[in-house]
């Protein structure tokens, strides 16, 4: 048995070595960037987040935004895993473990960007449970963490179990992989209602102390998430030999669709609630959507990401539309970039803004800010491209146990 | 087949030993930014560097490891910033909590607290912390949205203000203890929340938590001027704090402790801040709770401040 | 066995419904009246109302005729000791007395005053009572008490001894003492004084003009200078802290506003001004 895992480690490892001129000149890219973002980290690690544009008034930034974007991204998994295993759809069944890849980088991503957020980053071992004192279950940070990780170990646990099994030219066995299947999928909607509760357990910022932000960090998952699975399949349709039954990119189009519109209905829920009787309470989401007292920084940010995602909720919900690919595509599009403006940006500034005494200091990301970001999305792309590579290759039969009955074949170019 | 398998494991080999070196480098270079890190602040001194990364939890450490992590911090402390100060580590005291009250109908706004506290608390003076914020706001409200925290004007108090300054309440149930995922801050027998500066990973989830804005981060190392650095510190207040983590008042813990005054209270100029124990009937602080008209600042939030505003 | 079934046996169960909503009804009536009873309060409160007449009637009502007058006898004469010891008897235990205060220290004032003892140039003999501008000495004096209600002697100065102070009843009042002169008018912050919610225990700096205006002057290393909140309270006298001729505080120049992190810039001032209430109210109110 060890010695299969031997083989089918090194092989899926020796695999990621082998590609065309497209493959590695993508690599290339990544590479870049993640080195770029790493020497600004490196100076952000040496002379503190005095390089960040944050401040006592607004702590949080653009990683922390980044984080529950991504954290949203994850959990989307759970809708290509419940039409896969609990509805056995097989066409879904084929390409759900792309889904779980991209899960797995997009959990990754989120606790880089919370790790690159920490002041102290040598410090991470206190977080250790026994080692160091993990302040569970009363922190949510601490639940964040918790949940996170074991997202991670299940989404890697599950597909590696069914990859090895197909590397062996066997069915996994259902009774072995379904129970966990199931914890992960009420897993995946426990990560990102404990994020939203990291928000909204904040008595003090009114902004956040909303019981609609868990509905709404779901339905802007189920949108983002699935639409970013869409693309990155049609990609992968593209530079593979890997095929997608468009029954697939419709079912993930219609989840899109749905999620979009429960989306901009708790907006709205939102933004009636805040600006109806106008309280003091509402002085964030004023800042937010009109601009409060001179400051207006995020103003034109959040209406453009208003406005994309009802453009991409008008083309997706008339079904002649939806149907066209490339505008499909493009909706996909909208609804990712805005989706990210309003929850990343649109989210924990305005949660910050102005302070519990009233101050009003805006933000801006320093460049640094952006090169590391920009490094840890190209780490998980990354991350997203080697799984999916392995993963590809076992389901195409392209990557087998040479000591199985099969043998291995002389794998093509991917 | 084993030909395939062997170029393969070759070709494997060499672009594994690629990867591994590049990895390496990447690693390396955050590790040399590290230790230059270290180096600006604790001037090639390794053991003390290992020794404060093994440092275990305040509530956990031995009183030999207490002493050592104090040996420490007054080393760095020598190195830094040329000052020979003494850490203390004296516990909380016997049938004491502590209280604070600010009458409002005294505050001017003179802002002499703020620099007592500063100097008091080594505070780093180029990273802007100050821990208490004096807001002025208008006669007709107690509205924090419109009040000014930055005025600067030649005489106060303005005509039509009023003053109320803000620090840590010291809430008896603190939502930043809640918040912090590794229990970096809580709160101590005599009621004063603490931070340990040494545990503390700086992620600032306790600043989000705080409804008072009154925890601070150290955004870079901070600096302290030699004649300027205060040598009687206590470990959980104000001896000289690391880059990359959170501070607050802690009740001026180095000098309550001693029985001792804290310095805003010593430093107004109107005799707007008392300081005593809650469990003293006799304490000026619960005469006043008794007799006179007391507010605490979002007590909707039932954080229950162990700071109370007052009313002649 | 079988013999004539027993009497709530026999009852049919229409029956038992009927008793069963009697007995439910007895209890909800009985539920009613207990809340219906007066409640402890209203019980205690005698009939006040009868009592509680308005006291104009009384004024219009002469004196109770046909009471003999007594002799005008000359009362005893009491000492000034028998008398603050008689004062101090009647008013002991009434509510939160000055008596009832944790006790003190207070910090000596005399030793802190350039001009003291006043004999130094003051002859008790000759007191100048006039009310005018003090040009000769004392130049640097600025009187801003009392609102024209009063002059230097007797007011707060003793005539008979310049090294005194003298109270309403014209008792000398020590200038270590001087609260007991100033509570004479300002009698609700004396109390607040003596029990703590007005003054500051003595400390670093006693008296309020000398604390420094930077922060680097701010730091107290010398650790005795700190005054302690436990212990026994050392108190400044009012004097300490107010100017006893011009007792309010005058402005000061507040130091410098706070700075945010360095590397950000500040937030431009926004001195946003609301309306009051009653000068954005559009609304118009109709008088009948």
């Amino acid at each position: 048995m060890t010695a299969t895992l031997a083989r089918f480690v090194l092989g899926g490892s020796g695999l990621l070595f082998r590609g065309g001129r497209l493959y590695w000149s993508w690599i290339a890219v990544l590479w870049v960037a993640i080195l770029v973002g790493g020497a600004f980290y490196a100076r952000q690690v040496t002379e503190g987040l005095i390089v960040t544009g944050m401040t006592d008034q607004v702590s949080w930034g653009a990683y922390i935004a980044n984080f529950t974007y991504l954290v949203g991204v994850a959990a989307a998994a759970v809708m290509l895993v419940i039409p896969a295993y609990v509805f056995h759809r097989d066409d879904i069944k084929h390409v759900v473990l792309i889904g779980e890849g991209a899960a797995v980088a997009a959990v990754i991503m989120a606790m880089l960007f919370v790790v690159v957020d920490l002041g102290r980053p040598d410090r991470l071992w206190h977080m250790i449970p026994l080692l160091g004192r993990f302040n569970f279950p009363s922190s949510l940070l601490a639940w964040d963490v918790f949940v996170l990780n074991g997202y991670l170990l299940l989404n890697l646990a599950i597909p590696f179990y069914i990859l090895f099994a197909h590397y062996r030219g066997r069915e996994p066995r259902e009774r072995t992989y379904f129970p966990w299947v199931l914890v992960s999928i009420a897993w995946a909607i426990s990560i990102h209602t404990v994020t939203a509760f990291l928000f909204s357990a904040n008595a003090g910022r009114p902004f956040w102390h909303t019981a609609v932000l868990g509905p709404r960090f779901l339905a802007s998952a189920f949108a983002s998430g699935p639409a970013l699975i869409l693309l990155s399949l049609q990609v992968i349709e593209r530079v593979t030999p890997f095929r997608v039954r468009s029954a697939v990119i419709d079912f993930l189009a219609l989840v899109v669709t749905v999620a979009l519109q429960i989306n901009l209905f708790l907006v709205g829920v939102e933004m009636f609630t805040e600006f109806y009787a106008a309280t003091e309470e509402n002085h964030a989401a004023t800042y937010l959507y009109f601009g409060l007292h001179g400051a207006w920084r995020l103003v034109p940010w959040i209406w453009t990401a208003i406005a994309l995602n009802v453009v991409a909720v008008t083309v997706l919900t008339i079904h002649p539309l939806r149907r066209r690919r490339w505008l499909l595509n493009g909706a996909c599009a909208l609804a990712i970039v805005g989706v990210w403006i309003e929850k990343g940006m649109g989210l924990i500034i305005p949660g910050f803004v102005p302070t519990p005494l009233g101050e009003i200091l805006e933000y801006a990301p320093t460049s640094g800010e952006l090169f590391v970001s920009l490094g840890i999305w190209a780490v998980g792309a990354l991350v997203f491209t080697l799984l999916t590579k392995v993963a590809i290759a076992v389901e195409l039969g392209q990557l087998r146990d040479p000591g199985a009955a099969g043998g291995v074949r002389e794998g093509t170019r991917s | 087949m084993a030909e395939s398998q062997g170029l393969s494991r070759r070709s494997v080999l060499t672009k594994g030993g690629l990867v591994a070196a590049v990895a390496a480098l990447g690693g390396a270079g955050v590790a040399v930014a590290q230790a230059e890190k270290i180096a600006q602040g604790d001037a090639g001194v390794v053991s003390d560097a290992f020794g404060s990364f093994f440092q275990r939890h305040y509530k956990k450490m031995s009183s030999d490891e207490i002493l050592a992590a104090i040996a420490r911090i007054e080393r760095r402390a020598k190195r830094r910033h040329g000052a020979d100060i003494d850490v203390g580590n004296e516990p909380p005291l016997d049938g004491v909590v502590f209280g604070y009250a600010i009458n409002i109908s005294k505050c001017k706004g003179t802002r002499r607290c703020v620099d007592a506290c500063v100097a008091e608390n080594n505070i780093g003076r180029d990273s802007g912390i100050q821990y208490i914020r004096v807001l002025e706001l208008d006669q007709g409200g107690l509205d924090l949205d419109r009040s000014d925290h930055y005025y600067d004007v030649d005489a106060v108090p303005q005509a039509g203000k009023y003053y109320l300054p803000v620090q840590c309440m010291q809430c008896d149930n603190p939502p930043c203890v809640r918040a912090c995922p590794v229990e970096a801050t809580w709160m101590e027998r005599d009621g004063i929340v603490v931070v340990d500066y040494d545990w503390c990973i700086g992620c600032r989830y306790c600043q989000t938590a705080c409804p008072y804005w009154a925890r601070h981060f150290n955004w870079a190392n901070p600096s302290l001027p030699a004649g300027e650095v205060n040598p009687d510190t206590h470990y959980l207040g104000n001896r000289p704090r690391p880059n990359g983590v959170v501070e607050k008042c802690t009740f001026c813990i180095q000098r309550s402790r001693k029985g001792l005054q804290p310095a805003c209270v010593e430093a107004c100029p109107t005799g707007a801040r008392i300081f005593g124990n809650l469990l003293d009937p006799d304490s000026e602080l619960r005469s006043i709770l008794a007799t006179k008209t007391v507010f605490r600042l979002k007590e909707d939030l039932k954080t229950e401040p162990k700071f109370w505003y007052y009313t002649d | 066995m079988s013999g004539p079934k027993a009497l709530w046996l026999r009852v049919p169960r229409r029956g038992w419904l009927v008793v069963g909503a009697l007995a439910m009804a007895i209890v909800g009536v009985g539920i009613a009246l207990r809340f219906d009873r007066p409640s402890a309060a209203e019980e205690a409160r005698p009939a006040a109302a009868d009592e509680a007449k308005p006291a104009v009637a009384d004024e219009a009502e002469p004196p109770a005729p046909d009471e003999p007058k007594p002799a005008a006898a000359a009362p005893k004469r009491q000492t000034p000791a028998e008398a603050d010891a008689a004062l101090e008897a009647l008013f002991k235990g009434r509510g939160r007395s000055l008596a009832d205060a944790p006790k003190f220290v207070v910090l000596p004032r005399k030793d802190s005053l350039a001009k003291y003892p006043c004999t130094k140039c003051h002859d008790n003999s000759f007191v100048d009572r006039r009310v005018r501008p003090l040009v000769e000495e004392h130049r640097d004096l600025v009187f801003e008490h009392g609102g024209g209600r009063f002059w230097c002697y007797e007011s707060c100065h003793s005539e008979r001894n310049i090294d005194s102070l003298v109270s309403l009843r014209g008792r000398p009042v020590d200038y270590d003492e001087s609260y007991k002169v100033c509570g004479q008018c300002h009698s609700q912050r004396e109390k607040d004084w003596h029990f703590g919610g007005h003054g500051k225990r003595a400390g670093a700096w006693n008296v309020a003009s000398d604390i420094p205006l930077t922060a680097a002057e701010l730091l107290v290393t010398e650790r005795e200078r700190i005054g302690t909140w436990r212990d026994e309270r050392t108190r400044l006298n009012c004097t300490g802290c107010h100017d006893a001729h011009s007792p309010s505080f005058k402005p000061m120049k507040p130091s410098a506003p706070p700075s945010v992190r360095p590397g950000i810039a500040p937030a431009s001032p926004t001195r946003h001004v609301e309306p009051k209430v009653w000068e954005h109210n559009r609304i118009e109110r109709k008088v009948r």
